[in-house]
């Protein structure tokens, strides 16, 4: 026998040594294939739908004109919040099409009979002063209040409850996704080097007054200085610290993963420091506090849906938009999906808040560069209760990552219940982004990918953290987005390619998120307000900024 | 050949679970437990040089050793640890004994079977069998052995098998020595291994007598918590995830402690709410007071109600008081149960176990009281247990700080309990309380003397500065590990 026949033996044990210790647990699932008890379906966005823009199988000619004032392409949370910033301006002649039958992007969210649970984005930051938009949002659904006064507080049953969350490191869960005890001494000192680091960034001001990464990013100081480190990767500038210890390494580059789908070799220092740097808790809270409901962000869009969603036409395939005969305004052409008829609309103004990469396709323009879009994939598991797990039923976190993992782990859909019964159903949202390898063949190969495949991946990465998942699991439905988010890889956020893309054409003016680099609800919802005030301005109406 | 690689490399997955169980970080344990098996394995190898004479007798006789210590070391462990006794010392001789009498086999089977077969198969046969028998073990084990029989049986079954291979060759071999003394030793070990696989539940539960300090009588594992009832001549007591809850001997201090300042603070108490305290004790004392006409007692955990009203001699305990007409028992879980309900009472008691984590510090924050202040009628007022102020400061006055962030008048006191020590409580109302009432009901501890004293807090006992638990930020989770932590030794 072997050293390395031992080890394979054993270490296919450290994660079950733990569970069957425990006396009067249920007995253990056998092997490794599928449970028959868990269905589940690839809940993607319509792809095929979205890919006839390729192949072009569509009727060549619109059957129905209609006329209106505006008219928002996309229906993520940037054509949302044009559309609100319409609807509170009095534009209410306007329509918003999107392609899919549930509108807001990735703040989607699934429905289960227990709770509902985000497919992708799940929190929103408690927002800066800057955040003023935000701010606006937040005050309209009484989770901010702000008295006569002026003193704005937060409803802090929104908060995040604790624990807010953990990681599982070396066999056991750790409260905090850094914490001191799972440093070494010169891990603890460099990580305290860092936070002291971060804090010096979060108060600093340029020679005008200004923050140096600012939420929205727009209001971020402009000196040469500091845009330089958008020349740099993370990565780069972490060795130029000397941070070099390995968990606090893996801390950055999951921080990196979570929120830009990129490692540090890819994402640029400005990005990762604005990351740490920029939220300050605008006097509501601490800046690493959060605001979480069960469905993500769904509960933003439903708000948005509130006002606009009469003006909203899902299932509605753009498949051109291209300026109006007389150049006064901008005819967009779409499928109805539901009734396979081609439409053409006539709107003075048009704002797209559809991704950066559909322009070439749409409006014929040479592709831009830069652009870089992240696969992710992400799956909602329908849990009969809370699984297994060392630390017992008392520690599960909002937000729980393992170590190490190419997953970011698992988020909680009823965290925020206040009781916490381990017996109850619940729902977690399991997320991947894949980094450090070529987009396109990484989508390629997901295209081709089918569910079980998925399920199985999904399944893998938490056994190793809670022995019995598939004796809970109901339903796993896995979504696949090919385009996940926008990168802010090195040299873009302040590069020119970017800035060109901003400039409105005529009648056509541009408000996805990505224009700002960086997929935050914070972002999308600044970029798709100042597109929507640009239309209102050349429409001849003058309206004070949001912003 | 493939049955003994099988066997030594499960005895050595055996150690490594148990201690990675009982003592913790596996990756240690295993790891540990590993290089002293193989080192171990090493030192037999080369004593196998010494064997010279009668391979075979030796090689049966080996077998027979490791299917004796092997076979019983689950269960030697286990006990070892529930009785304190030197577990590592036990744990690694056994490793490496067993290590050493497995390093034996390999060296003496290839020198017996050398004349059998031609060098160069043999090698590689054994050696493949060998591996063969490796994958075998760390496959089945986890997979299927420890699930079903557990790490006892697991043990024992291999112990069997150990020496059923020595008969095996015994009889194979028999030509070659004097086998009758042989075999009756494997029989012995044989049926020793046996017992111990049928016996493996009453080892399971001598070997937990051992974590308490009196026999357990009773013993369940619910969704919930684990719960134990020990018993000997002086008491009765009943433990929690092995956390003490009660003891018979001293629970009427820590009851009456919890009721009667309620009971006298408040002028006509008719609707009662208890949120936890399943075992019925509190309702008992409850009972006593004719003035109360209803009880609703709200226990997350059914099975704790099933035993505290219908076992015959726990309900005994609290005198029947769950099966009174005058009490509601509510199964499910207290913040929901207040979210939903619209009940008001006079009097709350909330006896909860201690915020050791999060779900349980839910019901210990500014939300859960500002619920709890609303389900309570004009003169209302409601008593928390909340820890020692002697061994856990800072979560006590955590407690305190918490109820008060609410807007209620706050009264801490504290009784002295001595199988837990200084205990804490506190009560809390709108407007302040006056204790000049009369006693409830006669009671067994506390008496007008004795009552005003339990508000003065002596001097190692004054109020520190301790924040407010909030549900977005449990501070007093933290506070309870740090105060309690400063009492927990390694268990070894």
């Amino acid at each position: 026998m072997k050293r390395r026949d031992f080890l394979v033996g054993s270490l296919t044990l450290v994660g079950l040594g733990m569970g069957c210790g425990r006396q009067g647990s249920s007995p253990r699932g056998l092997g490794k294939e599928e449970p028959p008890g868990i269905k589940g379906s690839r809940r993607d966005p319509s792809y095929s739908q979205g890919h006839r823009l390729l192949t072009s199988d569509f009727p060549t000619v619109a059957t129905r004109v209609e006329r209106c004032r505006g008219v928002i392409l996309g229906g993520g949370i940037s054509g949302l919040s044009a559309a609100w910033r319409w609807d509170h301006a009095g534009l209410k002649d306007y329509c918003l099409l999107e392609l899919e039958e549930d509108l807001g992007g990735n703040s989607r969210a699934l429905d289960y009979p227990v709770t509902p649970a985000p497919i992708a984005a799940h929190y929103l930051p408690i927002p800066n002063l800057e955040a003023r938009a935000v701010r606006r949002v937040l005050q309209e659904m009484d989770v901010l209040r702000v008295d006569s006064r002026g003193k704005a507080s937060l409803d802090k049953l929104h908060l995040c409850h604790s624990p807010q969350e953990r990681l599982f490191y070396r066999g056991q869960w750790f409260e905090g996704l850094i914490s001191d005890d799972i440093l070494d001494e010169e891990g603890e000192a460099q990580a305290h080097a860092f936070h002291e680091h971060i804090l010096s960034w979060r108060s600093k001001r340029d020679s005008q007054g200004r923050k140096i990464f600012a939420i929205p990013l727009h209001y971020s100081s402009q000196e040469p200085e500091y845009l330089a480190l958008d020349r740099i990767s993370f990565s780069d500038y972490a060795d130029a610290q000397g941070w070099t210890s390995p968990v606090l390494r893996w801390y950055l580059d999951y921080a990196c993963r979570d929120d830009f789908g990129g490692s540090t070799r890819e994402c640029s220092a400005w990005a990762g420091l604005h990351y740490f740097a920029s939220r300050d808790g605008g006097g509501l809270g601490g800046g690493d506090d959060i605001l979480v409901w069960p469905e993500g962000n769904r509960r933003l869009v439903r708000h948005f849906l509130e006002r606009v969603g009469q003006n909203c036409r899902p299932q509605s395939l753009v498949v051109s938009a291209v300026p109006t005969p007389n150049g006064e305004g901008y005819a967009i052409e779409y499928i109805d999906l539901k009734t396979k008829e081609r439409v053409r609309l006539e709107a003075e103004v048009a704002v797209y808040c559809l991704p950066t990469f559909t322009r070439p396709y749409l409006l014929k323009e040479a592709p831009l560069e830069g652009f870089e879009y992240p696969p992710w994939v992400t799956a909602n598991l329908s849990l009969k209760q809370t699984p297994e797990d060392r630390q017992g039923v008392g520690f599960i976190a909002w937000d729980n990552v393992i170590y190490d993992s190419p997953s970011l782990g698992y988020v909680v859909a009823t965290h925020q219940d206040l009781a916490f019964d381990p017996l109850r159903p619940t729902v977690w949202t399991w997320y991947r982004p894949f980094v450090d390898e070529s987009p396109s063949e990484v989508r390629e190969r997901l295209l081709k990918a089918r569910w079980e495949d998925w399920a199985e991946i999904v399944l893998k990465d938490l056994e190793g953290v809670h022995p019995n998942i598939r004796e809970v699991c109901e339903q796993l439905d896995v979504t696949v987005l090919g385009h996940g988010m926008i990168r802010p890889s090195v040299n873009f956020l302040w590069g020119t390619s970017l800035r060109e893309a901003r400039q409105a054409s005529g009648a056509l003016f541009f408000g996805h998120g990505d224009l700002s680099g960086m997929s935050l609800f914070e972002e999308s919802q600044f970029r798709g307000v100042l597109a929507a005030e640009g239309a209102l301005a050349h429409l001849g109406q003058s309206v004070e900024s949001y912003l | 050949m493939f049955l003994v690689a099988t066997c030594g490399l499960v005895y050595e997955l055996i150690a490594g679970a148990l201690a990675s169980y009982l003592l913790g970080d596996s990756i240690l344990q295993f790891s540990t437990i590993i290089g002293s098996y193989l080192f171990a394995m090493g030192v037999g190898s080369f004593f196998a040089r010494y064997v010279r004479r009668g391979l075979v007798m030796v090689f049966v006789q080996v077998q027979i050793l490791v299917g004796l210590l092997g076979g019983c070391s689950a269960a030697l462990l286990f006990m070892v640890f529930s009785y304190g006794v030197g577990f590592r010392p036990v744990l690694y001789g056994l490793v490496f004994l067993i290590g050493m009498l497995v390093g034996l086999e390999i060296p003496l089977i290839l020198r017996i079977l050398k004349d059998h077969l031609p060098f160069r198969d043999l090698v590689s046969q054994v050696l493949a069998l060998d591996y063969v028998g490796a994958l075998a073990a760390s496959v089945l084990f986890p997979l299927f052995l420890v699930p079903h029989l557990g790490l006892i049986r697991t043990s024992f079954m291999f112990g069997c098998l150990n020496v059923g291979v020595a008969l095996a060759f015994s009889i194979k071999f028999q030509k070659e020595g004097r086998w009758a003394p042989m075999i009756a030793q494997g029989l012995v070990v044989f049926v020793l291994n046996a017992a111990g696989f049928v016996g493996a539940d009453q080892i399971t539960r001598w070997a937990e007598d051992g974590l308490y300090p009196a026999p357990v009588v009773l013993s369940e594992q619910t969704p919930y918590q684990r719960i134990a009832v020990t018993n000997d001549r002086f008491e009765t007591r009943l433990y929690l995830n092995g956390n003490l809850q009660f003891s018979t001997y001293d629970e009427y201090r820590y009851h009456e402690g919890l009721v009667v300042p309620a009971l006298i603070a408040h002028p006509n108490p008719k609707k009662v709410l208890v949120l936890g305290g399943g075992d019925g004790l509190a309702v008992r004392d409850l009972l006593k007071d004719p003035r109360i006409e209803k009880i609703t007692l709200v226990e997350l955990d059914k099975e704790m109600i099933g035993l505290f009203r219908d076992n015959e001699e726990l309900a005994r305990l609290n005198k029947h008081a769950l099966s009174s007409p005058r009490v509601k028992v509510v199964l499910g879980d207290a913040f929901r149960w207040l979210e939903q309900s619209k009940e008001t009472f006079d009097v709350a008691l909330i006896d909860f176990p201690d915020p050791s984590n999060y779900a349980v510090g839910k019901l210990y924050t500014d939300h859960f009281y500002r619920r709890l202040t609303q389900r309570l009628n004009p003169g209302g007022l409601f008593a928390v247990q909340c820890s020692s102020p002697l061994a856990a400061p800072y979560t006590y006055w955590s407690v305190v700080a918490t109820v008060e962030s609410v807007g209620l008048k706050v009264h801490p006191y504290h009784v002295y309990v001595p199988s837990f020590g200084e205990w804490g409580f506190l009560l809390a109302s709108r407007e302040p309380l006056d204790f000049s009432g009369p006693f409830p009901f006669p009671t067994r501890f506390l008496n007008s003397e004795e009552l005003p004293r339990l508000f003065t807090f002596p001097n190692d006992m004054t109020r520190v500065t301790a924040k407010v638990n909030r549900i977005f930020d449990q501070v007093l989770v933290r506070y309870f590990q740090s105060d309690w932590g400063k009492f927990s030794r390694e268990p070894l």
